[in-house]
């Protein structure tokens, strides 16, 4: 079963790495199915198939389910039910919607993400009601820069086949309420009896985390924290969490059973036992919200509890292979996500350094964190270009206080809220204390210099080469020569990207929606320009997209950090960057009231053979905030970049008259997104780009970059970019002059992301 | 409802083999692979009655001397490793597997017998108390075990254990003999008006015979309401009575 697992597993990741999805009848199925039937022997290749049949029925289904072009930007009435508890932020509160497949729209997909922006409705929106709202929508899309939390992904996994928000102006109607008796109502009710204990309490969030699974509430610096210290395994529920409910399942149901011994005779206790962990387990993931980890503890501890029922026991791979399988088949799509791998790849790491293994380890605890630690480091590379120096550490405190401690505490204060809500406050106020006392712990450490290691992530061949190397080390006393191994780490020292030379330099336009941000990399230094938007409390572009793009391209220092002016769209990320990275110098805009330091025209400096010079705003600048933005010019032998801001009209008729000379530039970053109110023919000319480059969100509400200013750039020696259909872009100037760019979303090449 | 989960158990073990509790060889059986099930050590010659192994198929000495309650005794493996350990994780560690192998080794052997079989089985019960602790009790589900396979009723109502004995290990037969001192009692109650009789030919059932102590007071609890014929049945016999 594992091998067969593990083949389905491959099947399926090999078809969701082409390029483009084949065309794959369902029928296809019935091949490995009918293999397995009738030639066990070749059970492998048919898991193989059966994995990329599997795989690309659900890729074709998830795909045919978008939006259709024709609806998007429509305003549309729809009836449905919200499927899931909606999400409040600062700004929005959001939710999956399951749209009525009604006869006067076709070709509605079936599960809708839905934003709801101020002022709130006055009713609670409640997971199970059914609304009638008009909403506007638009196809799934996602801010893909190679690095970082790729959304679009997650849309196609999840089977969302459109985002949308509802129109403020239009009705909004309360159809039927929600259902007294369903497990998300349950959560909703948990989650207010907590919010009203722990109102104030900055674990809100976590709290929230480990009992119902909703991880809203938990604070930038609260994931940064866990991400230092390697333990935000806690806060996803988990196969330790759901593991122990089971087993507190089992010997509660024991005990009673027990209670007359009639019962005994005709049906020993632990039968009992193993049913009452299964209603355990199932419960407390349903509480999770069958996230994926927890589905797959889920099968695990009901595999076991039904091998006690059968009286059949299950060879452990054997166990692991079935949950393998069950989590895979009952959706392909989830090998993408990297809970997934981590989730699986820890509990295999686990049996396979503990399992069996004569003499029996000593200190099993103590090493298991060690060993998973270091046995993870491959994939944390790959995923997140980080890894925890301090997790072995971290987690012997933190997962036995958690897991042992505040979980069962966290569980029996809600069981009391319910019974006996005074008692119920009490243990909820220990619990949330125990927080605040393992997080003063957990920050420590994560303030510790040398926390967490950052490495961009290694070249396929050489992420085998570790990953085996560290496989051979973990492996059994018995394995011959394991110590060579080692050889296999070697690549980790010989990571490196590659710096460009002296006199050459790398321009990156990341993709952060509707918002600008850039890095420039020369041999020695490094400038950010902007930082993109700050979209809610919990979520900004600094965190999301241009730190993990900075960690994997190895920079770890920016000398010089210029936001061009105050607007969100363009400074919303500095805090996160700089509370996160050193920051040597910070440039704002003169009419920034939070800067210190400004960019002013004839400031210039050299680094590396590349010249920087600002163009923009003079001293005597005068006018809107966006026509006192930073211009940077970039030039070296082999090319030049010119930044804008956002500049309009005025502010490039002052370029035009004081900087003439400096303005050609090979490549262009449009003033102001392509707003008509920027980008005058007499600009366009003198600048005469090779490249112009737009930094503008998917179907933004500003309509940008405006038709005309799209038609003023159009020459045939010209090429258009927009981040919102090509990624992130990237440029490396060398002497020899400009190669064609880079696309993060033609480079990335995956069958879900829509290419135009 | 047992033959139904008896055919899901074993296309389970085909599709998943277990590992063999002693060697970790995957195999379609129930608890131990074909090799450690023959290794196991055979009892051989015994006294008939007592079970206890001798050199001879023939009555021993004590039996001669003081014929026990019972009129036949049998039973499968020395009381040795690893059949002991096998015994305490089939007894504590709940691995209750093992009883479908004994079973199966069990009827194999009675196959070899060609005696008339029982008209039913009755396991030799635990003191509520203990009951409690362990959850189950390992004679009766060996004894369940026996009853699908022999297609004889398990009796839950012929004996009781009214006394809560301490564990025997380590104890003298004389201490032993003090404790079990009216250990069991029946609570059927024959009434020939009613047609209520007790059954004529018994097996009485457990997991091990140490003295044979248990297996005596019981069976004389059963002799008192009026069963003819009583056989022993168990597990292992341990050969250091003697």
């Amino acid at each position: 079963m594992f091998r067969f697992a593990i083949s389905f597993v491959l099947g399926c990741m090999l078809l969701l790495n082409l390029p483009q999805l084949p065309e794959l009848p369902w029928h296809w199925l019935l091949l490995p199915i009918l293999g397995l039937i009738y030639f066990p022997k070749t059970r492998l290749t048919s898991g193989l198939l059966l994995g990329i049949v599997w795989a690309g029925y659900h890729a074709q289904h998830n795909l045919a389910e978008r939006l259709p072009e024709s609806l998007a930007g429509q305003d549309i009435t729809i009836t449905g039910q919200i499927a899931d508890i909606p999400r409040y932020n600062d700004r929005s509160l959001r939710f999956l919607f399951l749209p009525d497949q009604s006869s006067n729209i076709d070709s509605l997909p079936e599960k809708l993400r839905l934003s709801w922006y101020r002022p709130f409705p006055e009713t609670a929106l409640r997971s199970g009601q059914r609304w009638q709202f008009t909403v506007r929508l638009k196809p799934p899309h996602g801010s893909i820069n190679w690095q970082g939390f790729d959304y679009e992904s997650w849309l196609f996994q999840q089977n969302i086949g459109a985002t949308g928000y509802i129109r403020p102006k239009d009705e909004k109607q309360l159809l039927s309420s929600a259902p007294t008796y369903d497990i998300n109502t349950l959560r909703h009710h948990i989650k207010q009896a907590i919010d009203n204990t722990l109102q104030d309490s900055p674990q809100r969030g976590l709290v929230h985390g480990l009992t119902i699974g909703l991880r809203d509430h938990i604070s930038q610096d609260q994931w940064e924290t866990l991400r230092l210290t390697g333990t935000s395994h806690l806060l996803a529920i988990s196969g330790l969490h759901i593991g122990l409910v089971a087993t507190l399942g089992f010997f509660l149901c024991r005990w009673l059973w027990s209670r007359r011994t009639k019962n005994l005779l005709h049906h020993p206790a632990t039968t009992v036992g193993a049913i009452g962990s299964i209603i355990f387990a199932v419960f407390y993931a349903a509480l999770a919200g069958f996230s994926l980890p927890s589905q797959r503890a889920m099968i695990m501890i009901t595999t076991v509890a039904v091998a006690i029922l059968l009286r059949h026991r299950f060879a452990t791979r054997d166990i692991y292979g079935i949950s393998l399988f069950l989590v895979v088949a009952y959706n392909p799509l989830s090998v993408l996500s990297a809970g997934f791998w981590l989730s699986f790849s820890a509990v295999g790491l686990i049996i396979y350094t503990l399992h069996h293994r004569f003499p029996s380890p000593k200190w099993p605890w103590a090493r298991i964190h060690l060993l998973i630690a270091v046995g993870l480091t491959p994939l944390l590379l790959l995923f997140f270009s980080q890894t925890s120096l301090i997790a072995p550490l971290a987690n012997l405190i933190a997962v036995p206080l958690v897991s042992v401690i505040i979980v069962p505490l966290l569980l029996l204060a809600i069981c009391c809220l319910a019974l006996l809500p005074p008692l119920g406050n009490i243990l909820l106020h220990l619990a949330d204390k125990l927080l605040s006392w393992l997080w003063l712990f957990l920050d420590q450490l994560a303030a510790l210099p040398h926390a967490a290691w950052f490495s961009s992530p290694p070249a396929p061949i050489y992420w085998l080469s570790i990953t085996l190397g560290m496989l051979l080390l973990l492996a059994p006393r018995g394995v011959p020569a394991r110590y060579l191994g080692i050889i296999g780490l070697l690549p980790l020292w010989l990571i490196s990207t590659t710096t460009p030379t002296a006199g050459s330099f790398n321009f990156t336009l990341l993709d952060v929606g509707q918002g600008l941000a850039a890095v420039i990399q020369t041999e020695h230094h490094t400038l950010i320009f902007d930082t993109g938007d700050k979209f809610s409390d919990q979520f900004n572009a600094g965190d999301a997209m241009v730190l993990p793009y900075l960690q994997a391209q190895g920079i770890n220092k920016i000398d010089l950090l210029i936001i061009s002016h105050a607007d969100s769209d363009h400074s919303g990320g500095a805090t996160a960057i700089k509370t996160q990275m050193t920051v040597t110098h910070t440039l704002h805009s003169p009419s920034d009231p939070s800067g210190s330091h400004f960019c002013q025209a004839g400031q210039s400096w050299q680094w590396d053979g590349v010249n920087f010079q600002i163009l923009h705003p003079s001293a005597k600048s005068e006018g809107s905030d966006n026509n006192q933005s930073c211009v940077l010019k970039i030039s070296a032998q082999g090319g030049s970049v010119l930044l804008t801001g956002d500049i309009e009209q005025a502010a490039e008729k002052t370029l035009l008259t004081r900087n003439r000379q400096h303005l050609a530039s090979d490549i262009l970053v449009v003033p102001h997104h392509g707003s008509k109110t920027s980008s005058s023919p007499d600009f366009i000319q003198q600048v005469n780009p090779q490249y112009v480059l737009f930094p503008t969100g998917y179907r933004n509400r500003f309509h940008h970059p405006a038709k005309q200013v799209v038609a003023r750039y159009q020459h045939p020696n010209r090429t258009l970019l927009n981040t919102a259909e090509t990624g992130a872009i990237q440029f490396s100037i060398s002497e020899n002059g400009i190669i064609p760019p880079l696309l993060a979303r033609q480079d990335t090449g995956k069958l879900w992301l829509e290419i135009k | 409802m047992p033959r139904c989960r008896q055919y899901i158990t074993q296309r389970l073990r085909q599709a998943f083999p277990a590992p063999c509790l002693l060697c970790h060889v995957r195999s379609i059986n129930s608890a131990l692979c074909d090799d450690c099930t023959d290794d196991l050590p055979q009892l051989g010659l015994c006294c008939p009655h007592c079970a206890t192994p001798l050199n001879l198929q023939t009555t021993c000495g004590a039996c001669l001397a003081k014929p026990p309650v019972q009129d036949s005794s049998l039973s499968l493996y020395h009381y040795s490793p690893p059949v002991s350990t096998l015994i305490i994780a089939l007894k504590h560690h709940d691995q209750r597997t093992l009883t479908d192998l004994f079973a199966d080794e069990f009827v194999k052997r009675l196959a070899q017998n060609k005696v008339p079989s029982p008209d039913c089985l009755v396991a030799i019960p635990l003191h509520p108390e203990r009951l409690r602790q362990r959850g189950y009790n390992q004679a009766l589900e060996f004894a369940r075990a026996l009853s699908t396979r022999l297609d004889i009723p398990v009796r839950l109502d012929l004996l009781d254990r009214v006394k809560n004995t301490p564990i025997q290990a380590g104890l003298s037969l004389k201490q032993r003999q003090q404790n079990m001192r009216h250990a069991f009692k029946s609570p059927f109650v024959p009434n020939a008006m009613r047609g209520k009789n007790a059954p004529q030919h018994i097996a009485l059932v457990d997991d091990v015979m140490t003295t044979g102590l248990t297996f005596n007071i019981a069976a004389k609890a059963l002799r008192d309401i009026g069963v003819n014929h009583i056989e022993v049945w168990s597990i292992a016999r341990t050969s250091n009575a003697k």
